[in-house]
C-alpha cells in the first residue's frame, strides 16, 4: 500500500515538473547578455613567497642544537666526531637509534640493534655483559654479519639506548 | 634383462663423473675442446701471469695532490671521502695530477649480494612475457561425439577423444596465454642494489673517473689510450651527463665492440656488472651524489596528501 502511495505522489509530482517545463521560458533581456570580450587582468608572482614559506622541505632537516641533554623528548644528540672504538652505529634518517623491540619470532621478546659498522663481534661482548644483570639465564644474543645487525633476546631497548647514548652515537 | 640392467647400474656407479661429462658434452660442444675453461673460472681478460704485461703501478694519493672535486652532501661520522685519481681521454698516458673525491655513501657501501641479487633478478624478470600456451580439452575442436559405445565392445568406456587421457587430447593444467612476469621491487631496495654495484665495482679497481666525455675529432688515437692502461680488452661502460655533447664518443663506440655509452638517467645494475669496467664522467657526479643523498634523506611519505615541497626535484 505505501509503495503504491508513494508511487502515485511521484505521479503527480512528475505531471506537475512536465506543466512546469511546457511554460514558456522568460526571455532574457539584452542587457544582461555575456560579452564575448577577454577580462583584462595582469599576472604578479609578489605574493608567492607567502606559499613559498609554507611549503614544507622534502628532506629531513639536521635537528636543531639544545642548551642540555636529554631534551623533554629523551633524545641525545650524537658527538660530533665518531667514537674512538672499533665499532661505529649510525642514526637513522629520523636521527634516532636504530633499536628495535618486536616480538617475533614466534611471540618471543626480542631486541635487535642495527646499522652496525666495523667490529660487531666487540658491540656483541658489551652488549651480553650491559644485559646480563636484566635476564636469569645467560643472555642469548644473535649476530648477523651480513645484515649488520644483533638480536637480543628480551626487550632492552631502553638500557641499550642509554648505553649508547653514553658512547656518543 | 634385470642382469643387464645391474651392469649398466654397475658401470655408472664405476665412472659417473665420465658419464656426466659424456652427457654435456654431447649438448655443448665447445666443452670438448682441452683448453676449454669455464668462463666463471677466469680470473681477468688480462692475466699477468699468463701474459707478459708490464703493469704500471698507480701512485698512492697522498694529501698534497690538488683536489679537483669535494663531496657536496654531508658526510656520514665514521667514514672519510674517498679519493680516486681523474684520468682524462685527451691524455694517451695517464697523468696523476689530480684527485677527485667521491661519496662514501655511493662508493663505499656494505656489499649485501642477497640485494643485489634481487635487484638483478627483477630486471631480468620485469620485462619478460610467458607466450606458451596450451589447448583445454574445450579448444581442440573435434570429439563431439562419442567414440564408441558404452558396452559391449570391451573397451574402456569413453565419452570423448579430447579428454586429457587421450593421445592429441587436451591438456589439463598446462600453461595459458601470455603471462606476465612483471613486479615492483621497494624502490629503497632498487637504489640499494645501485649502491652496492657501484661500490664494487671501486673496490674492484674497476672504476674510472674521467674529466669529462667531450671529445673532439683530434684527440690521440683511442686504442693508445686503451693500451696504456692495459684496457684493450675490457668491456667499458662509459657514462656521461646530458648536457656533454657526445657526437665523437658516439663513433668511437659505433667502432669497437667493447666500449657502450649511456647517459645518467640510464645508469643501472645490470649493464654496471656486465662490463668489466665503469668509467663516470666527473660532470656527472654532482648529480648523482645529490639524487642518491635526496632519496636517503627524504621523507618516506612525500606524495601524501600533497605533492608541493621546497625543495623538491
Amino acid at each position: 500500500m505505501r509503495m503504491q502511495q508513494v508511487f502515485r505522489v511521484c505521479n503527480s509530482c512528475r505531471h506537475i515538473l512536465q506543466r512546469k517545463l511546457i511554460q514558456p521560458l522568460p526571455q532574457v533581456s539584452q542587457a544582461l547578455s555575456y560579452t564575448t570580450e577577454p577580462t583584462r587582468y595582469t599576472v604578479s608572482y609578489e605574493d608567492f613567497k607567502y606559499v613559498q614559506d609554507m611549503l614544507p622541505p622534502s628532506r629531513i632537516p639536521e635537528p636543531p642544537t639544545h642548551g642540555s641533554y636529554p631534551t623533554p623528548s629523551g633524545w641525545v644528540a650524537p658527538s660530533e666526531k665518531a667514537p674512538d672504538l672499533p665499532y661505529f652505529i649510525s642514526r637513522t634518517k629520523f636521527h634516532v637509534l636504530p633499536i628495535v623491540e618486536k616480538e617475533k619470532p614466534r611471540d618471543q621478546p626480542v631486541t635487535v640493534v642495527f646499522y652496525i659498522d666495523g667490529d660487531i663481534w666487540a658491540l656483541e661482548k658489551e652488549l651480553k655483559e650491559l644485559i646480563r644483570p636484566y635476564v636469569e639465564f645467560d643472555p642469548a644474543t644473535r649476530v648477523h654479519e651480513v645484515t649488520r645487525s644483533i638480536t637480543l633476546k628480551g626487550h632492552h631497548a631502553e638500557v641499550i639506548e642509554k648505553f649508547l647514548y653514553a658512547k656518543g652515537f | 634383462y634385470f642382469r643387464f640392467k645391474m651392469k649398466l647400474c654397475c658401470r655408472k656407479l664405476i665412472s659417473p663423473a665420465r658419464f656426466i661429462l659424456q652427457s654435456i658434452q654431447s649438448r655443448n660442444s665447445h666443452v670438448n675442446r682441452e683448453d676449454f675453461i669455464p668462463p666463471n673460472l677466469v680470473m681477468a681478460k688480462v692475466n699477468p701471469l699468463l701474459h707478459n704485461v708490464t703493469i704500471q703501478e698507480v701512485p698512492k694519493i697522498s694529501d698534497k695532490i690538488p683536489v679537483f672535486r669535494h663531496c657536496v652532501e654531508k658526510l656520514p661520522k665514521n667514514k672519510n671521502a674517498i679519493s680516486v685519481w681523474l684520468d682524462n681521454l685527451l691524455h694517451a698516458r695517464p697523468q696523476y695530477n689530480s684527485v677527485v673525491q667521491l661519496h662514501p655513501v655511493l662508493f663505499d657501501t656494505h656489499p649485501r649480494m642477497d640485494i643485489l641479487h634481487s635487484v638483478v633478478r627483477w630486471q631480468q624478470e620485469y620485462r619478460e612475457v610467458d607466450y606458451s600456451w596450451s589447448r583445454t580439452r574445450a579448444e581442440i575442436g573435434r570429439g563431439k561425439k562419442k567414440p564408441w559405445p558404452q558396452k559391449g565392445t570391451g573397451r574402456a568406456r569413453h565419452g570423448s577423444s579430447n579428454s586429457p587421457l587421450w593421445v592429441k587430447g587436451g591438456i589439463s593444467q598446462g600453461p595459458r596465454g601470455p603471462r606476465a612476469s612483471f613486479y615492483e621491487l621497494n624502490p629503497n631496495t632498487l637504489l640499494d642494489g645501485l649502491l652496492i654495484a657501484l661500490s664494487i665495482k671501486h673496490i674492484q679497481n674497476d672504476l674510472i673517473i674521467i674529466e669529462s666525455a667531450q671529445i673532439s675529432q683530434d684527440m690521440p688515437d683511442f686504442d693508445e689510450y686503451l693500451e696504456n692502461r692495459n684496457l684493450s680488452e675490457a668491456s667499458m661502460l662509459l657514462v656521461h651527463a646530458e648536457n656533454e655533447n657526445i657526437s665523437y664518443l658516439e663513433h668511437l663506440a659505433e667502432d669497437s665492440k667493447l666500449l657502450n655509452i649511456m647517459p645518467l638517467y640510464g645508469l643501472n645494475v645490470c649493464s654496471i656488472l656486465k662490463h668489466d669496467k665503469l668509467v663516470l664522467s666527473r660532470c656527472i657526479l654532482d648529480e648523482l651524489e645529490h639524487k642518491v643523498l635526496w632519496h636517503k634523506t627524504r621523507y618516506p611519505w612525500l606524495g601524501s596528501p600533497h605533492n608541493f615541497y621546497i625543495d623538491m626535484p
